[in-house]
């Protein structure tokens, strides 16, 4: 994730502007992990592999639900 | 059922069950998707080469690498993580760093994480038709909206409901449609809702609609109809895709 999308990027539950907070960058400064702070709600969202997973938590939590009963 | 038929899902189906079905086949599927459809291509040909453009439902990044390669700065969403990853990779492949930015981001059509008025335009393809319940469909459309900047257009496109692949199946499901509904009441899914297997095997969820209820849908969801048409891909009698180009009108306050 290049840094300048902070401009744009927002909370996908109430459009709340997000903080972000690097822990791993690249040498060309692409954010690589890390965690996007949403300054309304506080939802924490995490940046993986380069890929901010900006989900919406209850969207997430059932995939992540359909996902296991696929597995289980 | 036998491998490979189509099905109508019993009752409406949740947007988790169907987005998990993408993230299993997310390997597989970006395969054979890689071929760029013209019809894409054309209309990003009419935009500026410094357009700020959304992918939205990016799949594996073949649109949005087009785009790229124009000149234009990416930002591809889509719900499946295992998608937006490979979309990630083919994106910053495709583009000269220094000339314009891409990124893929993990998120959903029904709530975009970006701002309102963020983005030049917008692509929304092969991709409405996902969404369960004609509710979720409007609410993916005000938000490819909502981040448009005022005159923003957007490439919408979904698959034809009476293709030569499906009209069998659709002709049946007028006979069985009713009886449904009695049985079900509102929990009946709607009629053009259907699962569609992957390699004979995964189910994946489709609304397939008419050109008349895809232009209804966008205009529903206060976007101007720019153009709409229907097209033949892979069909031989039947149009299998429809197109509509939108526009964020001037005088919304985007919310």
């Amino acid at each position: 994730m290049e840094k300048d999308l902070m401009d744009i990027l927002r909370c996908p539950e109430d459009k709340g502007r997000l903080r972000l907070d690097v822990d791993e960058e690249a040498d060309d400064g692409e954010v690589l992990a890390g965690t996007l702070t949403c300054q309304e709600c506080e939802h924490a969202y995490p940046i993986e592999d380069g890929i901010p997973n900006l989900l919406p938590p209850d969207l997430q939590a059932e995939i992540e639900e359909e996902l296991e009963d696929a597995a289980g | 059922m036998c491998a490979g038929a189509v099905a109508t899902p019993r009752t409406q189906m949740d947007v988790g069950q169907a987005v998990a079905a993408w993230e299993k086949i997310a390997q597989s599927f970006s395969e054979t998707r890689n071929r760029p459809w013209d019809q894409v291509v054309d209309f990003l040909e009419t935009l500026p080469e410094d357009a700020t453009l959304v992918d939205v439902a990016c799949g594996n990044g073949r649109h949005g690498v087009i785009a790229r390669k124009m000149g234009m700065r990416v930002i591809g969403v889509d719900a499946s993580l295992e998608l937006a990853d490979i979309a990630r990779e083919r994106l910053a492949e495709a583009g000269d760093k220094d000339a314009s930015q891409a990124d893929a981001v993990g998120g959903s059509a029904m709530n975009l994480p970006l701002a309102r008025n963020s983005v030049d335009h917008g692509l929304f393809i092969a991709a409405l038709h996902n969404i369960p319940g004609r509710e979720g469909r409007v609410q993916a459309l005000r938000e490819l909206r909502r981040v448009l900047r005022p005159r923003g257009m957007a490439l919408v496109s979904v698959w034809a409901r009476w293709q030569d692949r499906f009209a069998d199946h659709y002709v049946k499901e007028l006979l069985r449609h009713v009886p449904r509904k009695l049985r079900y009441g509102d929990e009946a899914p709607e009629f053009g809702d259907i699962l569609i297997p992957w390699q004979g095997d995964e189910m994946r969820f489709y609304h397939l609609m008419s050109l008349r209820e895809t232009i209804l849908t966008c205009k529903q969801a206060g976007l101007f109809i720019r153009d709409a048409w229907s097209e033949k891909l892979a069909s031989q009698w039947l149009p299998d895709n429809h197109f509509v180009v939108v526009e964020k009108p001037q005088n919304v306050d985007g919310a």
